[in-house]
């Protein structure tokens, strides 16, 4: 038996995707067409003993939850659980609180994957490497390879390339340490509870002395708590993947991840890729357009676009590299590049809507994508994907350029590089 | 006009052997006679020149008739047409066209001019009194006797009057447009700047331009040199060699502005509003001094050149080269008419009108200023010739409305050439000027645009305050703002966004331009 955990966070978690998550948990935000853990849900089911699939988080139980645990239950044909942790637990504390919960049924091993990365994740491969570990294992962790720059920003596993054991694991080194970088994505034997329950009994036992000034500590790391002092001990391995990998932690991420699992759909699901023909519109590339939306047949979408439920797009509208959410309204003429529209926000005609992307160099190879701080050192918004909250009317003919525009407003003119509160 | 006939007849007389000159039209009129020819040859000779025209037909016009005898050689020759100046202003040719006939015979309008001949003291006590613009009115022409009439109407409106445009350098403020052609050249509401200009001089009766151009004489000679015929006016360039200031190309055309005396304009060509010539040859005529300067009132006087002037006769005072504080807010518009005196204040070398010639004239009491109405704007730069547009096209609405385009989409004042093409469910307007031969695909949104001759806008794309140079393409879902200005045939790609970008001609963009700035 196999189970799947997905870490899907809290409410204080992901606060670089507002306003996106301000509605709706960031997880269950929709890339190409589908909310992101459903992506993770659906690489988890191809494994043929996958019996269940449990999403550990401290979110309060909330419509949408229940809503989405309800979708995919029926779409998957598998028992999905939300389990809420009473505090944030770190990475870890979740698993060991919950840990009779993921052990009932004796799983072989169990996937844990955070809710922040997206990718093409070959979790089939990954097992089958993980049974030829020998018995003991803790765990297989998901590698990929980053340029040297970057793995900075990463978890960096040194491994024995033959073995493929994990040697050395450091959380975001200040200088190189290795281009191998963690992925988030791991595999557990339910070994994995003894140095878990050490790390948590420690932790408790340093809550006895007492200082006021430290916080109590509940969380348990997985990273720094787990794999630094596990390294070497011969029971963590690496699984190296260089299919497509991303985190989502930002708007741009996840215009980036979009446009990745848009390119997966020709491989899983070619039917939710948008075809041209009589009376429809113009499709250039990858394009995602839900059964129930309107779309006008001189508009011209794409690449990589994704049209939510109910949307409504008018004559003449052009749509490139963005996410169109359930409900918005596309007037005549206005152009959408590089942006989200919110849920039930409005843009006039002849508006124009523009981010900038921040793809990783396709010169560099296994460049990821950047995070980039949200604002320059001389205190100017960095340019990036423009963001339109829910419920934004936009008037006609303004532009509305590498903004973040919050919930519920209603703009007045043309903004640039600015968050509108 | 006489005079000129006088110059050429002594031109003729000039060349060695001449010793007599008569000159006659066809009908056997005496027009003048120098040296030892005799006056009362001419109806002699106007029969020999037409008997001998008879003889060969098939020879076509104009044969050459010699007389030979001991004592020298007459020679009679016909000129079919002659120069514009005599056609329009012998007296005895207008008199013959007043009167209603092409060709009134010879002995019936020698009483006709013995009765009019006593007329002319009592004209020439009008002219001097500067009474006559009384009788240019309509009522006065229609009541009075008709050959009469006429004649006052002649001798009030039809000036031989002659206009300098001072054209001058590169343009450099309306690149990258004059980096394609001279900036007289350059349309404005779907004509050239200079042509507005001209147009209505030659409504206010002046047959003489003369272009004070420094740059790109030829090219501005070629485009010119049609429009003589079509509007019966001579376009002279007077070329500067190096750049002579606002007043030096007076001096330079010196030869030109004194072939008589009357007054002569001088414009700055930058300027456009609804142009009063008619009203300045009166206002000038009647305070009788050397010069009248337009002043137009503006909101931000500072920028500009203030005249400070008497507001009951209009006298200047003084002159305030952008004043710190508030004087006045009327400034000079750059329209002036001047009496050939002025020539004398003026040396042949690069020299300021305004700094260094009108002060000393104000000084000695001989500028005065009359008020222009309606609109007024120096269109030299971008800005500001879109500015103007929006002003000429609301005087265009009051003026002649059924110019403007009138067609569903269209909002406010748009001026569209009839060979445009505009496609539907676009929204053009307001002020907007569309050139000839441009194309606008469906569902764009033009606002306070000039677009130029050939140009195309693909569907979708939104315009405002930009200014299309010529054959220019601009893709689809295009957005351009905030004073955009292409030059000659620049390609904008598909869904950019140019934001006051100027573009150099013939370029090709294919990424957004967000902040202003110049590509070359």
């Amino acid at each position: 038996m196999q189970k799947a955990i997905i870490l899907i966070g809290g409410p204080m978690k992901g606060t670089r995707f507002r306003p996106l998550s301000l509605e709706l948990p960031k997880p269950l935000f929709p890339v190409a067409g589908y909310p992101i853990i459903s992506h993770h849900i659906e690489a988890c089911v191809k494994i043929p003993e996958m019996k269940e699939i449990i999403l550990i988080g401290f979110y309060q139980p909330n419509d949408a939850l229940n809503k989405f645990i309800m979708d995919v239950q029926q779409t998957f044909k598998i028992q999905v659980r939300y389990l809420q942790e009473y505090t944030a637990l770190g990475t870890a504390g979740g698993l060991y609180h919950f840990r009779d919960q993921i052990l009932t049924g004796n799983p072989e091993s169990f996937f844990v994957m955070n809710a922040d990365v997206c990718g093409d994740f070959p979790l089939e491969e990954m097992l089958a490497f993980h049974r030829t570990k020998p018995t003991g294992t803790f765990c297989t962790m998901m590698g990929t390879e980053a340029t040297r720059n970057q793995s900075l920003t990463y978890g960096c596993i040194v491994e024995n390339k033959d073995t493929h054991e994990v040697l050395h694991y450091v959380e975001k080194p200040e200088t190189f340490v290795s281009s191998i970088i963690n992925c988030g994505i791991y595999l557990l034997s339910p070994a994995i509870f003894e140095p878990l329950e050490k790390a948590f009994k420690e932790n408790l036992e340093e809550n006895y002395s007492f200082d006021p000034s430290t916080p109590s500590k509940e969380v348990i790391r997985l990273e720094q708590d787990l794999f630094v002092p596990l390294a070497a001990s011969g029971k963590l391995f690496v699984f190296h993947t260089n299919r497509f990998w991303s985190q989502i932690k930002s708007a741009g991420a996840a215009i980036y991840a979009n446009r990745h699992y848009l390119a997966i759909y020709h491989r899983t699901h070619p039917e939710r890729l948008e075809k041209e023909g009589e009376g429809k519109p113009t499709i250039i590339g990858d394009v995602f357009i839900h059964p129930t939306a309107q779309v006008h047949s001189t508009a011209v979408l794409g690449p990589n676009v994704t049209v939510g439920k109910n949307v409504i797009v008018n004559e003449g509208v052009r749509i490139r590299e963005s996410i169109i959410l359930e409900g918005a309204t596309l007037q005549n003429h206005c152009c959408v590049l590089y942006g989200v529209i919110g849920y039930n926000s409005g843009i006039g005609a002849w508006t124009r809507i523009e981010g900038t992307p921040n793809d990783p160099n396709p010169n560099k190879p296994f460049a990821k994508l950047e995070i980039p701080s949200m604002f320059t050192t001389d205190g100017k918004l960095n340019p990036s994907i423009t963001v339109i909250g829910s419920n934004v009317q936009v008037p006609s003919e303004v532009i509305v350029l590498n903004s973040i525009v919050l919930p519920d407003k209603s703009l007045s003119g043309c903004f640039k590089n600015q968050i509108i509160l | 006009m006489e005079k000129s006939l006088e110059k050429q007849i002594d031109d003729i007389r000039s060349i060695p052997g001449v010793s007599g000159v008569l000159c006659c039209d066809a009908g056997g009129l005496c027009l003048t006679a120098k040296g030892v020819a005799n006056k009362e040859s001419a109806g002699h000779i106007a029969s020999i020149s037409s008997q001998a025209e008879k003889l060969h037909p098939e020879i076509g016009c104009n044969p050459v008739v010699c007389i030979e005898s001991e004592g020298g050689t007459i020679m009679i020759r016909k000129k079919k047409k002659l120069p514009w100046h005599l056609q329009d202003f012998s007296w005895h040719r207008r008199l013959n066209n007043r009167a209603g006939e092409q060709e009134l015979s010879f002995y019936r309008f020698v009483p006709l001019l013995h009765a009019e001949a006593r007329l002319i003291p009592i004209q020439m006590q009008m002219l001097k009194e500067s009474k006559l613009h009384c009788y240019c009115c309509q009522n006065c022409r229609y009541k009075s006797n008709t050959l009469w009439g006429v004649l006052v109407f002649d001798l009030t409106s039809h000036f031989k009057m002659k206009a300098l445009i001072l054209v001058g350098g590169y343009g450099t403020r309306l690149r990258p447009l004059t980096l394609s052609y001279p900036k007289p050249l350059v349309e404005f509401g779907n004509k050239p700047m200079l042509l507005h200009q001209i147009e209505a001089l030659v409504e206010a009766g002046v047959k003489h331009i003369i272009l004070a151009v420094s740059y790109r004489a030829e090219q501005m000679e070629k485009e010119l040199k049609c429009l003589e015929d079509k509007l019966g006016i001579v376009i002279t360039i007077s070329l500067e060699t190096e750049p002579l200031g606002t007043a030096g190309p007076i001096a330079l055309a010196r030869q030109l502005l004194t072939e008589d005396n009357d007054p002569f304009f001088v414009l700055n060509s930058d300027i456009i509003c609804d142009f009063p010539f008619k009203d300045m040859i009166k206002f000038h005529k009647n305070h009788g001094k050397e010069g009248t300067i337009m002043v137009t009132k503006v909101e931000e006087p500072s920028k500009y050149g203030v005249v400070i002037y008497d507001a009951e006769n209009g006298r200047i005072k003084q002159f305030v080269e952008k004043p710190q504080e508030y004087v006045s807010n009327k400034i000079n518009a750059g329209m002036y008419i001047f009496s050939s005196g002025i020539l004398n204040r003026i040396k042949l070398q690069p020299t300021s009108i305004e700094k260094e010639v009108f002060p000393h004239m104000a000084e000695d009491s001989h500028l005065f200023a009359m008020e222009l109405q309606g609109f007024w704007m120096d269109v030299g730069q971008p800005k500001d010739f879109l500015t103007g547009m929006c002003l000429y096209l609301t005087s265009l609405r009051h003026k002649t409305p059924n110019l403007l385009y009138q067609e569903p989409g269209t909002v406010g004042n748009v001026l569209v050439d009839p060979s445009a093409k505009i496609g539907k469910n676009c929204r053009i307007g307001p002020n907007v000027t569309v050139g000839p031969g441009c194309v606008i695909e469906d569902g764009v949104c033009i606002k306070r645009c000039t677009v130029l001759r050939g140009a195309h806008i693909k569907s979708h794309s939104w315009l405002e305050s930009c200014i299309i140079g010529w054959k220019c393409t601009v893709g689809r879902w295009v957005r351009m703002e905030n004073v955009c200005v292409l030059g000659e045939d620049v390609n904008v790609h598909d869904e950019l966004y140019i934001n006051g970008g100027r573009i150099l001609p013939h370029k090709s963009i294919s990424t957004s331009v967000p902040e202003p700035q110049i590509i070359m």
